[in-house]
């Protein structure tokens, strides 16, 4: 919460009012007094005769960071959301807003809150706001937008440099990697029960199911070599056979979109933590 | 030189005066608000209050054990610990730390965490000096909480223990109070309460043993038949030369339906016990709290 202080001197308003104010709002923050935080932060909004615009957004942007703090997005949001436009800590507050927006994957939220946010031309915030919107493109798999804002984007700032290596190789791998075939996974588990998920990569469900299906094959077999059709544990065991067998062709076909699905999750989450570390480190 | 000396301590005084009269005000109108039951806005002019005094521990104490009661009408129980352990306990007096160590199991109590409630409460019992109202409060509230745990017997040794070694009761009151504390804590009243090992091996020795031990018969009866049914269909195959059948599907089934039993009878023991205390537990605390109506009022009337 420390960072807040280097922009209180820009707020133009009765300055020792407001340092005592914010104090007291981080002193509720510091005891962890949330209701009292949230009781005393709307009181404090809602009084528009008594308070200036400006006095009311440092408010809300430091209710919005304790609730950060806090890990109460839900609160965080909507306090660093009342930061008004013409407010100096409205970049701050857009940028962790939208993070926390894609923390939660929603990711055309989180992208339309940093792209409303004021714009700067040129420095250290023009550079945040391409990364950000390049990497949240990524994350929507607007491929062709990432491309558009990545391509002869050279930052001079040494973290969002590094990070953007990191984005276009994260860029590649989505567009290249390949997902096994849904319907070559169902056959090779039709052919042998479990080799499917072996072909996707799952060699411990594929055990499992082979384990399950081979025995069930063989006491079918062995009921209906000792009694034939007549024989009722025949038909008991033959449609558990059916059962897990169809089972087993089902679900290695769909084992393929799962694990593609999960790599694609790595490769996001890793996008995720990526877009905070600038963030952090300009912001905190 | 003179001058600008008494000049500062003048403005020292004037500072300090101002600074005191402005958490006092706060204090005062923190009080006020929460006696026209104004509790939110009441509790955020306490942490005002401590907000405007810093650095006194003291202060923080009485004005924290002050916050306690805006939580307590807001039914914010659960927060009752954390305020209270802002507090530091080594500057403050006995009686103080009692209030607090009071408060605190009494918080923790009203949450329905009992392990941290009689935690708390115990180290008020270990104080030098244990201020005689209070202590009646503490020992109320440790028999509540030992009654809550399942503990009936120490909650009544407790009490006991309370009332002998009490001087302000005569030896008259501590017969009448002792056998009035006997008949409420009456052991052949207590429930018993099932073990969840005992049910669980009594389930292995013989399938839905453990179930009836609990007072389930309908399911112990159920896994009976299942297990027998498992071990029949395993048997049934043997005799029919089915022998990869009664290996495989016999055996499973019968590991399925016996260790799965065993389980199933251990699971609901915890239910069955909690119903049977809360049971118990409601009509002690009735009984207890006539049984503390009638203790203070024998208390007032021994008081010179």
């Amino acid at each position: 919460m420390c960072f807040l202080f280097p922009f209180i001197g820009f707020a133009q308003e009765d300055t020792i009012q407001l340092r005592d104010e914010l104090n007291f709002i981080f002193h509720l923050g510091e005891s962890k007094q949330i209701d009292d935080l949230e009781f005393y932060s709307n009181q404090l909004l809602n009084d528009t005769l008594s308070y200036s615009q400006d006095f009311r957004d440092s408010v809300a942007f430091a209710s919005g960071t304790l609730f950060a703090d806090f890990k109460n997005s839900i609160k965080a949001r909507h306090y660093f959301d009342l930061v008004s436009i013409h407010s100096v800590f409205k970049i701050p507050s857009a940028y962790t807003s939208g993070l926390l927006e894609m923390d939660e994957h929603k990711y055309d939220l989180a992208y339309q809150k940093i792209y409303d946010a004021p714009e700067a031309e040129s420095g250290i915030l023009f550079e945040l706001r391409i990364f950000e919107l390049a990497g949240l493109s990524l994350l929507k798999k607007d491929y062709e937008q990432f491309d558009l804002l990545a391509t002869g984007f050279f930052p001079e700032d040494s973290t969002i440099n590094a990070e953007l290596k990191y984005l276009n190789d994260y860029s590649y791998l989505l567009q290249n990697m390949k997902k096994k075939s849904g319907f070559v996974a169902g056959a090779l588990s039709a052919i042998i029960p479990g080799l499917g998920k072996v072909y996707t990569g799952l060699p411990g469900q594929a055990l499992a199911s082979f384990l399950k299906v081979v025995p069930l094959g063989i006491i079918t077999a062995e009921n209906y070599l000792h009694g034939g059709f007549k024989n009722v544990q025949f038909y008991i065991f033959g449609s558990l056979f059916s059962l897990f067998y169809i089972g087993g062709i089902w679900g290695s076909s769909i084992s393929a979109q799962i694990v593609y699905q999960e790599k694609v999750d790595e490769i996001q989450h890793n996008i995720r933590v990526g877009l905070h570390v600038p963030v952090d480190r300009i912001f905190h | 030189m003179r001058y600008s000396i008494t000049s500062g301590w003048a403005c020292m005084f004037l500072l300090t005066v101002f600074s005191t009269k402005a958490f006092t005000q706060t204090l005062e109108s923190a009080d006020s608000l929460f006696a026209i039951q104004q509790y939110d806005q009441a509790s955020l002019m306490y942490e005002r209050a401590i907000y405007e005094r810093p650095d006194d521990a003291l202060f923080l104490a009485t004005t924290l054990l002050s916050k306690t009661n805006c939580l307590k009408a807001q039914s914010k129980f659960e927060q009752i610990g954390s305020l209270l352990s802002r507090i530091d306990l080594s500057v403050l007096s006995d009686s103080l730390k009692q209030e607090i160590y009071f408060q605190k199991a009494l918080g923790y109590y009203l949450s329905d965490n009992f392990e941290l409630a009689e935690k708390n409460i115990l180290p008020s019992f270990n104080l030098e000096s244990f201020h005689t109202k209070t202590q009646l409060n503490s020992v109320l509230l440790y028999t509540f909480i030992l009654d809550e745990l399942g503990k009936w017997n120490q909650a009544h040794q407790v009490m006991s223990d309370y009332i002998q070694n009490n001087k302000m009761f005569t030896t008259e009151n501590k017969i009448v109070l002792k056998q009035t504390l006997d008949s409420i804590y009456d052991p052949s009243l207590q429930p018993t309460l099932r073990s969840i090992k005992k049910a669980k091996t009594l389930s292995l020795i013989f399938p839905g043993l453990g179930q009836a031990y609990n007072g389930d018969y309908k399911k112990g009866i159920l896994n009976l038949l299942l297990t027998g049914g498992s071990a029949t269909f395993g048997v049934y195959n043997v005799l029919q030369a089915n022998y990869i059948t009664a290996a495989t599907a016999g055996v499973y089934l019968f590991l399925y339906f016996y260790l799965g039993g065993a389980n199933q009878s251990s699971y609901n023991v915890p239910t069955k016990n909690y119903i049977k205390k809360r049971k118990y537990n409601d009509q002690l605390k009735s009984e207890m709290v006539y049984f503390s109506t009638f203790i203070s009022n024998v208390h007032l009337s021994n008081q010179p």
